[in-house]
This record gives structure tokens, C-alpha cells and sequence, in this order.
């Protein structure tokens, strides 16, 4: 008995040495490996060039402008100016000359082209070469189109070229809504991201607000008739807009969706306050889910937690995530939205800074390291991110007034559109269908 | 005998009689008044205090009455990020000088400086290697010597066959190395820039499901309290916070855990 208990001793003591001289972690075999951290900033902007074309074919044209206009509004690139551009051929067949593209200094490169086959239909094709893994391509793209969707296949295909050269797709092939004054009411109206096709899509007589993109790319927005109370409406494209059943007969003020558009969010009146409800699309099992006397402008962030802006009975107006205050105390926050970035989610809203004016900050989703995003530049307000979440639009009365883009990755800022609004909404178009695919 | 004259006539007994009776009454007297009940003695009540309405005459005074108020503090958003000019980087050379020592030690162990060139701006940052320019690298028009997949600028020791991934892979990991680089700081001057050249420290950081830094490990320290400290410290402020998210085309290629290495070997120091 004593010698079982001495060696059972003995094995103890001889496991917890060996516990304890237990070598340093095996090396990392995961694909990162190990990641030097020296506390130096350093960021690599990729240099990339966009073949010119020689083709005087409209669809090549624009295909190529639009591409090379994407792919500098993202800030993720160096962009080649044409000046720089090797001599030689560009024609639709002819093969990319790596090593002269490489001596300018490209590390990847775009080719987009677009003809007319014979069918009467627009093949358009994206090409994306590595410099460092050689002269053929790594990635190629190609839809087959009618001549109306050449521009917006063009964003596609960028998508897909920006999905294959950083892993994360673009979000070009999208389009905004957003409501805007027409005459002594407002009207709701549809732009594809480029600043085209820009269309209102209620009638004159009908005051409404609050648009949203729901299920099939639907617009749902909020209408009053000769003042009645605000109705919550549904309508697809070329199609009269219909009322969605929901158990509300006040006022609802502002609808939202979440990421797969499966859940709706309404702003609905009750008494002399607002609450947050949220149910189905269809306007079914509806439960409120606020919890501040006054609760307007639902959204919902791509991780599904529901922000609306909440009033107290003193005035004040914060943002609320889940029903937690985010927004700093002092500041009359607005219109929040979420951006799905390559750092993570951000939240992005608009707070009042005096003088009626307003500027955009952007924190973490629980509102930590608040950052601003305007400053000087007029009253900036309503902004809305893209569905890649690299891009932030927002209105402006700066410069005229207008619909503004910010790159999330370099904070540069561009005109897009002289239209003014309320209540931004950016949204993916519904792909693009099977018979694209040559 | 009863010739013997009486020594007090019936008068005087009268008149002694009278008189002892007399006393004898007022004591009487005298002892039922002092036992009366209303001769008790009784506790003290308080005193009820009277109101006595009085009139009051308001003076005024010379100095004014302070008004309510004070100095309401406003929150202040921060100010908006502006993009600062790059700063460009100089070579450190050395070059001729009457005013150098003439003691072996005082040789520059750079590059002498070729012909007139010109001398950097005071500001300008001097590294012993300049960044070499993309633009100047030459065409590396080699054919591949290994047959199979993967890429000719491929190395032999790679193992990722596509590559779109190996790209998105390795912009993503200079994206953690960023995210976790915001968070290492050491002071200047902390440690001698020598010494400071040696250091390293490794850390394995364990993550959560999205990706919140849920706890971290220190593996090999560096032996410098004040390098360690600043390591802990970033790790610190790290945990609990989620890093960047991968690629959404590569969601699988986040770890578990991520092993950190720490250290300044090969960078400025002042």
C-alpha cells in the first residue's frame, strides 16, 4: 500500500514538471502563420491599372468608363492613369504584356470589355491578372446582356473583379431610394449608385416619406393622403403600389429591413409617442420591441441588433443598439445606419452641431471610438453605406447641395448627384438572371 | 388643712384652661392644614411658547442679489481625420567634413555620399534602406522551374494553390497585423535603441466565434519589464474587442488562435 501511494507520488510530481517545462506553443500552421506586431503603421495601397481601350464601340466604352470610375471610388487602389499605359496593342483578343505593365509599376491588372455577338446581345467579360503569379489570368467574368443593362453589368462584373482581387465583392450593382420635396409634398424616388436612372415612383398627390428596399428589391415607404394618417405601402417596379396589412391604424412613420429581409421594423404613433415595433415583412406578428417613450427611424446592422433613434420627455435624442444608448450624452443624434466594413461593423449617423447644421460621425457598433467624418463642409445628414460597406453616401448642402460619396478606406469625397432628400436608403439589385450567364 | 390658702384662684385655672385650649386648637388647626391634599406638590408643565405676530420692515440693501446660474460644459465631437503628406525617406550617407573628429571612431560606418549630392531637409526621416520603388523593380521574366499547381512567383514552400486566396489571405493578415499594431506602444527613449533591437516577445491570443479576442497567452517574454508591460498592455486592450472580419468569400480563414510575435527589431528608434 505505502509503495502504490510513493509511486502514485512520484507520477504526480513527475506530470506537474512536466506541465509546467511545457515548451512554447507549436508553431502556427493556420494559413496567417505568425504576425508580427512592431507598433508601426504600415498599409501597402495596391497599384493597379485598367487596360485602355482602343475600341470606339459604345458599349465598350462605357463598360470601361464605368469600371475604371468604380474602381477609383473604392480608395482600395493606386489607379494607373491611361498616360502611363505601356505602348502596344489593346485590342478585344490581344494579350496583356505583363512584364511592360509590371515595369510601370502595376501589381494587378483589369481588363473590361464589351462587344455585340451575333444574337444582337452585349457580351461583356472581366479579366483580373496578378503580376506575381503571372501573365495568364487569374480570374475572368463574363455576362451576356441586353443593350439597356450594359452599364449596370459593367458594376457587376467590377463586383465580381473586387470580390476576386480582396475576397470581398463590391457593391456597385445597387441602387439608392430616398424621399425628396416635390412641390408642397415629398415623393419617393429610385437612382442606380451611378447617379442614372433616377425616377420618382409615387404620385404628386400623395405626401411620402420613409423608404426602404424590402423582399424582391420592393420599395415600402409610408404615404398620407389629404392628411390622413401616415400608411405603410409596398411597391415593386411597374407595379401600382399596394397597402401592407399590419395591425396599426395611427400613423406608421418609418420601415426598415434586416440583412436577408426577413424581419420588418415600423415606427408606428401611439397616443403622443412613437414606438418601434417589429414582425414579419407581411406585416405579421408584430411585437414592440422599443423601450424609450419615443422610438423613430429603425434600422437593422448586418449582425441583426436593431438601432432606432430614442426620445426622452426632456428632448434629448440618442442612438439606441438593442435597446442601449451608443450616441455620446449632449448631442441630438440622427438618422443612424450600419456599414458592414472590412474593419467591422460601423455605425454611422448624423448629430446636430449648431447653427442647423449637422455632421456625420462613425464609432464600433456599441459606440466606441466615435470618429468624425464631416466637418466645415455644410450640413451633412441621412447617410447610408453600400451593400460592400466600402462606400458612404450621404446629402450635402455643401457645394450646392447634392448626394455625396465617401470612400470608407481613403475619406475622399465626391459629388454623385445634385439631389437633395431625406431618409437614404442603399440597397444590392437583385442578381442579375440565369440567362446572363453566356 | 383645708385653711391653707389656694396658691391659683378658679380664675387663673380658668383663665390657664382657656388658654391651653386655645393652643391646643390652633395646633390642631395648624396640623390639619398642612396635610391637606391641595398642598401636594405637582410636576412642572412646560411653557407653551405664545406666537406674537410682529411687524417687520424690509431693508434694502446696497448689493444685488446673485443670479442663478454657471458655466454649462458642451460636449465636443472630435475633430475630423485629415490625411497627412507622406513623409519621404532618406538614405543615411555620410560625407566629407573639416569638422569631423579625427579619431577612428568618428568614421561613419554609411555610404559615403557620391559626388555634390545634396543634403536632406532637417526634417527629413533617415533610414538605413529606403523603400525600394515599385515603379523601378524590374520584370522578373522567369519561367517556372517547378512543374505542378501553384503560381511562378510562387516560393517552394508555399501551400495555397489559389491564387485569389493567397490574396485575400494576405491582405487580410496585414489587416490583423495593423489592427493589433494601433495597440503596441512603447514609450521613446523607453529603452536604449540597442537593446530594444533584441527584444521580442510572443503572445497567442485566443478568439471567440466572431472573433473577439477572448483571452490571450504570454509565450516567450522578452526578459525587459517595460517591453513586457507595453506587450500586456496591448494585449489588454485588445481583449474583448473584435479583430477585422475575414473576407466574406474566405469566412474559414480565421483562427481559433493567432500567434503574435512582438517585437521592433528593424524599425526607427529615437
Amino acid at each position: 500500500m505505502r509503495v502504490t501511494l510513493g509511486l502514485g507520488v512520484v507520477a504526480i510530481a513527475l506530470s506537474a514538471r512536466a506541465a509546467v517545462a511545457q515548451p512554447a506553443p507549436p508553431a502556427d500552421e493556420s494559413v496567417l502563420g505568425t504576425l508580427p506586431i512592431t507598433g508601426t503603421a504600415q498599409e501597402h495601397v495596391t497599384t493597379l491599372a485598367v487596360l485602355p481601350s482602343l475600341s470606339p464601340e459604345l458599349e465598350d466604352v462605357i463598360v470601361r468608363g464605368v469600371a475604371r470610375r468604380d474602381l477609383e471610388l473604392t480608395g482600395l487602389f493606386n489607379v494607373l492613369p491611361d498616360e502611363k499605359a505601356p505602348p502596344g496593342l489593346y485590342g478585344f483578343n490581344d494579350a496583356v504584356d505583363v512584364s511592360a505593365w509590371r515595369k510601370v509599376g502595376a501589381e494587378v491588372i483589369v481588363k473590361v470589355a464589351a462587344r455585340k455577338t451575333d444574337s444582337g446581345k452585349i457580351e461583356v467579360f472581366g479579366l483580373a491578372y496578378f503580376l506575381d503569379v503571372g501573365k495568364d489570368p487569374v480570374y475572368e467574368k463574363k455576362l451576356l446582356v441586353d443593350e439597356p443593362e450594359v452599364r449596370i453589368t459593367a458594376h457587376r462584373v467590377v463586383d465580381a473583379l473586387l470580390g476576386a482581387i480582396t475576397g470581398r465583392p463590391g457593391g456597385f450593382a445597387s441602387h439608392f431610394t430616398y424621399s425628396g420635396k416635390w412641390g408642397k409634398s415629398r415623393r419617393i424616388f429610385t437612382m442606380d449608385s451611378d447617379g442614372n436612372d433616377l425616377r420618382p415612383v409615387t404620385s404628386e398627390d400623395v405626401t411620402a416619406i420613409a423608404p426602404a428596399w424590402g423582399p424582391n428589391a420592393e420599395v415600402f415607404y409610408t404615404a398620407s393622403v389629404r392628411y390622413s394618417p401616415f400608411r405603410l405601402y409596398h411597391l415593386a417596379r411597374g407595379a401600382e403600389p399596394a397597402a401592407v396589412r399590419i395591425p396599426f391604424r395611427t400613423s406608421v412613420y418609418g420601415v426598415s429591413f434586416n440583412k436577408d429581409r426577413t424581419k420588418m421594423a415600423l415606427a408606428v404613433a401611439e397616443d403622443a409617442t412613437t414606438g418601434i415595433y417589429e414582425g414579419s415583412p407581411d406585416g405579421s406578428g408584430m411585437r414592440k420591441v422599443s423601450t424609450t417613450p419615443l422610438a423613430t427611424h429603425p434600422v437593422y446592422s448586418p449582425s441583426g441588433k436593431l438601432a432606432w433613434i430614442g426620445g426622452a420627455t426632456n428632448g434629448t435624442q440618442r442612438v439606441y443598439v438593442d435597446g442601449k444608448a451608443v450616441s455620446p450624452m449632449g448631442f441630438t443624434a440622427a438618422a443612424p445606419t450600419f456599414c458592414g466594413t472590412d474593419d467591422g461593423i460601423r455605425l454611422v449617423y448624423a448629430v446636430s452641431v449648431g447653427g442647423n447644421r449637422q455632421d456625420l460621425v462613425m464609432s464600433s457598433e456599441n459606440g466606441q471610438g466615435i470618429a468624425r467624418l464631416t466637418q466645415n463642409q455644410g450640413s451633412n445628414s441621412y447617410p447610408a453605406c453600400s451593400p460592400d460597406g466600402r462606400m458612404l453616401a450621404f446629402f450635402s448642402t455643401r457645394s450646392g447641395g447634392g448626394l455625396y460619396f465617401m470612400s470608407l478606406k481613403r475619406w475622399k469625397t465626391q459629388k454623385l448627384s445634385s439631389q437633395t432628400g431625406e431618409s437614404l436608403r442603399w440597397a444590392e439589385l437583385p442578381p442579375p438572371p440565369a440567362s446572363a450567364s453566356p | 388643712m383645708n385653711d391653707r390658702a389656694a396658691s391659683f384662684s378658679r380664675v387663673d385655672i380658668g383663665l390657664a384652661v382657656v388658654g391651653a385650649a386655645i393652643i391646643e386648637a390652633g395646633l390642631f388647626v395648624a396640623l390639619a392644614a398642612g396635610g391637606s391634599p391641595a398642598m401636594k406638590i405637582q410636576a412642572m408643565k412646560d411653557v407653551v411658547p405664545v406666537e406674537v405676530p410682529i411687524a417687520v420692515k424690509p431693508v434694502v440693501d446696497d448689493l444685488p442679489l446673485l443670479k442663478l446660474g454657471g458655466k454649462r460644459v458642451h460636449a465636443k465631437l472630435p475633430d475630423m481625420w485629415q490625411k497627412q503628406a507622406p513623409v519621404q525617406q532618406y538614405e543615411a550617407k555620410s560625407a566629407p567634413s573639416p569638422e569631423a573628429k579625427k579619431t577612428p571612431d568618428a568614421i561613419p560606418t554609411s555610404p559615403v555620399a557620391t559626388g555634390d549630392a545634396e543634403a536632406p531637409p532637417p526634417d527629413a526621416e533617415i533610414v538605413a534602406k529606403v523603400d525600394p520603388d515599385l515603379t523601378q523593380v524590374e520584370a522578373g521574366a522567369e519561367a517556372a522551374t517547378v512543374e505542378g499547381p501553384g503560381a511562378a512567383g510562387g516560393v517552394v514552400e508555399g501551400t495555397e494553390t489559389d491564387p485569389l486566396k493567397a490574396r485575400a489571405v494576405s491582405q487580410y493578415r496585414m489587416r490583423l497585423i495593423g489592427w493589433f499594431n494601433a495597440r503596441f506602444h512603447l514609450a521613446k527613449g523607453a529603452i536604449p535603441c540597442a537593446e530594444l533591437e533584441t527584444l521580442g516577445s510572443s503572445v497567442t491570443a485566443t478568439l471567440g466565434p466572431d472573433g473577439t479576442v477572448a483571452g490571450y497567452t504570454m509565450g516567450a517574454a522578452s526578459g525587459n519589464a517595460v517591453f513586457d508591460a507595453a506587450v500586456r498592455s496591448a494585449m489588454d486592450s485588445a481583449k474583448g474587442q473584435q479583430v477585422p472580419p475575414p473576407p466574406p468569400l474566405y469566412p474559414d480563414v480565421l483562427p481559433p488562435a493567432l500567434n503574435l510575435h512582438f517585437t521592433k527589431k528593424g524599425q526607427k528608434c529615437e
